[in-house]
């Protein structure tokens, strides 16, 4: 046994080195195949090697020298036709050359845009019109930078301009339905491209992400609060012990009593989520149920039918509704569906192999399209391609 | 003063050269031995990362970044800068995988004064040759044959020296919190 961790051990060392045969990469290969706590081994191992070569070559880098040669070459800005002679002056021999063809993308931004991604520097999200459907059939478009006041039997619904639609009870608000009285309904429809407020009748505020549909009562009366969601939503619900709160969402519900939490229910996602940031909330599903605390997220597997639970930064979850894409380690597979909802623009890949590579950044939604294109674009092999509101996903081409 | 990457965004945006200064300050060396760990060239690497900074002033590339996503950004159009040079040249970046190169950022980019104190300290207790041979091994990758060589020792030597010398590096550094985290996530794993 002690041999064959020394020959491993042998083999990962010279693997870190560069110096390893191919057999000893199949052996690492076979290694780690054993057993999945072998690829922790392996970062472990590679953590430590890492943190000492780095540590002992740390003082070998001069940054005072590297100070100084950088502030000097730096052109100040307004000097743009010296940057040629500049970058060239940088670099030698083939670093140079290849540096070059990789630079001309900077040089000439504008004309790469024109051509690339035509129109994206138009394109923001968060503009769409939202959609009210009354209880009798008719569909009001509201547009976001307008204000109302709408009567309804017990219920005046203001909008305003930040705070979106607000449904205020005319009497004491969680009183008994009188006698006969039918439950009213109203659904709000947020379209790709669109982002909304609401507060319903209880004082519960709900943040609605894009192509998300809300269905609530304009007035909740009875044992319990009930509303339906497909989409996004961020809840803050009102307490009130007495009346529970429940939200149903594809193959998901979830009941509390005073709490804020995040659903992700979409229909064309593969998974339902629920995250709680404050309170308690029990999270039930067809093949069983799950009670999370602050910082836990209940994921339903719609097609392998299984609730699981996990602990996430919930910050990083609910970031959208405070204007921020937020994403860490994230597919580009699924950063797209996220552009593709809030943009509405739709992507395609020519490339398949790119749709795993991951990205980790913080962009705030208020930037164009064509801000994350670049970003993608600047920040890994994918190269960004725009047409009709199209974006062509493919790999770049190497020099 | 300490600056953050706030600050620094804003000094940089603002168009003050000293925005650079503190940005080098803080992010220099840790992207240089990134780099420097595809490139094998610690010169080379200094030039890759230069060229960096250089075009992320000159093209305002700072503009459009949230400060949450300053490092990342950095290490990335590092990582990029010396792919293309390794495809250039006929090195396939492609095989090195997502993972392992999570590591190296990770570690390159909470890499400070303190930690390469550590680090030494650590090396500095291991006996002298059992350090020379780590140090050949981890530091300046020669293998184990040529280690032996290097030293006029048998293979076997080197093999013990660097089990031991490896585990006493880990029990020294484990007192690290983030390593600690790492070590959590393991269990009682042991090489031995």
């Amino acid at each position: 046994m002690k041999k064959k961790y020394d020959e491993i051990y042998r083999s990962l060392l010279e693997f870190w080195g560069g110096k390893f045969s191919s057999r000893q990469e199949e052996d690492i290969a076979a290694w780690l195949k054993e057993e999945p706590a072998n690829e922790k081994r392996l970062k472990q191992l590679f953590r430590l090697l890492y943190r000492v070569s780095y540590a002992e070559k740390y003082n070998r880098i001069n940054l005072t020298r590297a100070e100084e040669k950088i502030l000097s070459r730096l052109p100040m800005r307004e000097k743009r036709g010296r940057r040629i002679s500049q970058r060239l002056y940088l670099w030698s021999g083939a670093v140079a050359a290849c540096l070059l063809l990789f630079s001309t993308m900077f040089w000439f931004p504008e004309k790469q845009e024109y051509i690339e991604k035509n129109g994206a520097s138009q394109i923001l999200g968060g503009h769409s019109d939202i959609t009210l459907l009354l209880d009798n059939g008719k569909r009001m478009v509201i547009h976001k930078d307008s204000s109302f006041v709408l009567k309804m039997d017990r219920v005046s619904v203001e909008h305003s301009v930040g705070a979106g639609l607000c449904y205020m009870a005319k009497e004491d608000s969680l009183s008994g339905r009188v006698f006969g009285e039918a439950v009213e309904y109203n659904t709000l429809i947020v379209p790709r491209g669109g982002e909304y407020i609401l507060t319903l009748s209880d004082g519960t505020k709900v943040w609605l992400n894009s192509e998300t549909e809300l269905k609530y009562p304009v007035r909740f009366t009875g044992a319990t609060r009930e509303v339906e969601i497909v989409g996004e939503g961020y809840f803050e619900v009102a307490k009130n012990e007495a009346c529970p709160f429940i939200v149903h969402a594809k193959d998901l519900d979830m009941k509390v009593l005073g709490t804020s939490f995040n659903v992700m229910a979409y229909r064309d996602e593969n998974v339902s989520v629920v995250t709680l940031e404050t309170g308690k909330v029990q999270v039930n599903a067809a093949t069983g149920r799950e009670m999370l605390s602050p910082g836990w997220q209940a994921v339903w597997d719609i097609e392998g039918k299984s609730l699981m639970k996990q602990q996430v930064p919930v910050n990083l979850i609910v970031s959208w509704k405070s204007g921020m894409f937020d994403f860490v380690n994230m597919p580009l597979e699924q950063l797209v569906k996220q552009l593709t909802r809030w943009y509405d623009v739709e992507f395609s890949f020519t490339d398949e192999a790119i749709r795993a590579i991951r990205f980790t950044g913080a962009v705030e939604r208020a930037q164009s399209l064509k801000f994350m294109l670049d970003f993608i674009e600047m920040t890994s092999n994918v190269k960004c391609r725009m047409e009709n509101k199209m974006v062509y996903l493919d790999k770049k081409l190497s020099l | 003063m300490i600056h953050d990457d706030a600050d620094i965004l804003r000094m940089l945006k603002s168009g003050e050269r000293d925005g650079m200064k503190f940005l080098l300050r803080r992010y220099y060396r840790s992207l240089v031995l990134f780099v420097d760990g595809f490139m094998h060239n610690l010169s080379e690497s200094e030039d890759i990362v230069q060229e960096q900074f250089i075009k992320l002033w000159e093209n305002r590339l700072f503009d459009g970044i949230h400060a949450k996503a300053l490092s990342t950004y950095l290490f990335t159009i590092s990582r990029n800068a010396c792919f293309n040079i390794l495809e250039h040249r006929g090195i396939q970046t492609e095989r090195i995988s997502p993972s392992h190169l999570d590591i190296a950022f990770h570690e390159a980019e909470r890499l400070d004064e303190r930690t390469v104190q550590l680090v030494r300290e650590a090396l500095n207790k291991l006996p002298q040759r059992m350090r020379e041979i780590v140090y050949s091994v981890v530091c300046e990758n020669y293998s184990y044959a040529e280690t032996a060589e290097r030293f006029g020792i048998s293979i076997n030597t080197v093999k013990t020296s660097l089990r031991k010398g490896m585990k006493q590096l880990r029990d020294d550094l484990g007192d690290r919190k983030d390593l600690l985290v790492f070590l959590f996530l393991l269990g009682n794993f042991s090489f031995d």
